[in-house]
């Protein structure tokens, strides 16, 4: 099965008087996927996204979006791209729709039906012809949406989407963009400095770190070693008996419970073994390791945010 | 390229301000000639070489007619150069004060599309202006005084001692044209600073300084050699109306243009160069 890549960041570095921003990136962005990037402020995050989308010149290395240069052939690859860069910034004076208007003249065919169903599309209907100054922040935001979805673009860039937005916005956003990636197969790359977030959002997430890719991971998928913390009455005991397994597993002994690698698999056989050894169990927790659990790992546990 | 204009166009008159701006110049136009024509100079009966020979002639001097306090009126070009100054100076540094150029440079127009219909956006509003000073300025004149001797002569003093008549029709228009070529230039200065510092106060600043010590700058500079090849003395054209210019007979119509087109394509190509090149919020 091949897989469609929609944007490619081949060896994208910028440098800035002698310090250099962002390292030699390569990072590609497969289609119906939404791609986090993730890092420390200042890693370069907001520099990567600019680059691809041109606001930023690139020093070295190119940016193509379905097969187009964004520095040669600018035009072309940015049609394909729609971008919320930071808060939405509108016109004030201007009403939502004419604020849609002003976008929609930049790029060809888009009718007045289109721009009516993305107003309906973000909900923005009964107010879309109030000024964009009585909006609240949720609102503009909204209206950033749909400023980015009006030429129905097949790369969504956002950055540091969810700045200032309330927990029920955030959400709002996030199955949102979930829905336009299963239902259009668009292409998503999102920054931000939460892990939580991304963490729900993303299918993977690049980690960033002083201009460099440090590691890229998949969230979703489950891997098949897992640790499991098993509560039980006497934590000496169920060591030995899980020992008579003879399965390749790792024991981590705590006060209370005992901390075990294994497959999936295998918790049965654990289980029925305690059972037989007259131990009692009191719980047993699949540990996830959570995305900031990994990125501490991969970062060194330098902090973040 | 159409579209991009419509957009510059309706950011420029969808804004209070602009209509705020057309209100004044309007009220300042009726005010003065009101005022023009309730206090009308009494020359005591001093007729001046040129009426004289007007007369002589058989003319209609315009100086008897509805044209003296028109002509006049149309010198509140300044009042138009002020209010350009503000747009052009505004228009590319309020979007990157609003934060609205990211979302404006991500369309699939190269950055000189957008920046030259910013330009086209300028023009088309000190255009806009300017006929309406103009056209009110005849119209009020005319209803308050009577359009009695619309087909006057302006007449003025050649280099050659000659004597020069033209219909005050054509004089109007000749000062409409030189007016917009003066706003052609303060536009582009206005332009070009506010597009390398991002900052309208700077721009509108700046540009309003130039303009309005120009002169003063002018009669300093104008002792040295090269001071005619500065941009002071040549910036008002309006000051070829009546033939040759006051401040230095080294200065003629063609000479000012000249000078004025090299600072025209410089200031422009530096404003496109900067614009086009800039990293936009690197921080």
């Amino acid at each position: 099965m091949t897989v469609e890549t929609t944007a490619v960041l081949k060896n994208v570095s910028k440098q800035v008087g002698n310090r250099k921003i962002i390292d030699g990136l390569d990072l590609s962005v497969q289609k119906g996927e939404i791609l986090g990037l993730l890092g420390p402020n200042g890693a370069g995050k907001t520099t990567t996204i600019r680059m691809m989308v041109g606001l930023i010149s690139i020093t070295e290395g190119d940016v193509s979006i379905h097969g187009k240069s964004i520095t040669k052939q600018f035009e072309q690859a940015i049609q394909h791209v729609g971008a919320i860069v930071e808060n939405p910034e509108m016109y004030k004076f201007l009403t939502g729709y004419q604020n849609l208007i002003h976008y929609a003249r930049m790029s060809h065919g888009i009718t007045k039906e289109r721009i009516n169903e993305v107003i309906q599309l973000v909900g923005l209907q009964n107010r879309i012809h109030d000024k964009v100054k009585k909006y609240s922040l949720g609102m503009r935001q909204r209206l950033g949406v749909a400023q980015a979805l009006l030429h129905q673009p097949s790369l969504l860039i956002l950055d540091e989407p969810t700045n200032g937005l309330d927990p029920a916005g955030i959400r709002e956003l996030r199955d949102y963009l979930r829905q336009l990636v299963e239902k259009k197969g668009l292409s998503v790359i999102v920054s931000s400095h939460l892990l939580s977030e991304m963490e729900l959002m993303c299918d993977r997430v690049a980690i960033i770190q002083e201009g460099k890719l440090i590691d890229v991971r998949h969230i979703k998928t489950n891997e098949s070693v897992q640790q499991y913390i098993v509560e039980v009455d006497d934590v000496e005991k169920a060591k030995q008996a899980i020992e008579q397994l003879e399965q390749e597993m790792n024991l981590e002994m705590r006060k209370e419970h005992i901390v075990i690698d294994m497959e999936k698999e295998h918790v049965p056989a654990v289980v029925q073994t305690l059972v037989q050894h007259h131990i009692d169990i009191y719980s047993i927790i699949p540990a996830t390791k959570t995305l900031e659990d990994q990125f501490l790992e991969v970062t060194g546990g330098k902090e973040i945010v | 390229m159409f579209n991009l204009i419509k957009n510059e166009n309706m950011k420029i008159y969808r804004r209070p301000r602009t209509w705020v701006m057309f209100g004044i110049l309007i009220i300042i136009i009726l005010l003065m000639s009101i005022l023009l024509h309730v206090y009308e100079l009494d020359n005591w009966g001093w007729v001046s070489p040129l009426q004289q020979y007007a007369e002589a002639q058989g003319l209609i001097y315009y100086e008897n007619t509805f044209w003296s306090n028109a002509y006049q009126v149309a010198g509140l070009m300044s009042l138009v150069s002020i209010f350009t100054i503000v747009i052009a100076g505004d228009i590319v540094a309020a979007e990157f004060s609003w934060g609205t150029i990211k979302l404006l440079l991500i369309r699939p127009f190269h950055r000189s599309k957008v920046l030259l219909s910013k330009f086209i956006a300028c023009i088309i509003f000190a255009l806009f202006m300017l006929t309406t000073l103009f056209i009110l300025s005849i119209l009020i004149n005319g209803i308050l005084k009577g359009f009695d001797g619309f087909s006057a002569s302006f007449l003025y003093m050649a280099d050659n001692g000659e004597v020069v008549e033209r219909s005050m029709m054509l004089q109007m228009l000749i000062y409409f044209a030189l007016s917009f070529g003066e706003l052609l230039m303060i536009t582009s200065i206005g332009f070009m600073i506010g597009t390398i510092f991002r900052s309208s106060a700077m721009a509108i600043g700046i540009s309003m300084f130039i303009m309005f010590t120009g002169s003063i700058i002018s009669f300093f500079l104008l002792r040295y050699d090269w001071g005619k090849y500065s941009i002071f003395p040549n910036l008002e054209l309006t000051q070829y109306r009546g033939g040759a210019a006051l401040i230095s007979n080294e200065l003629s119509l063609g000479f000012s243009l000249a000078v004025l087109a090299v600072y025209f394509v410089v200031f422009n190509v530096l404003s496109w160069y900067i614009f086009s090149k800039r990293d936009v919020a690197l921080s």
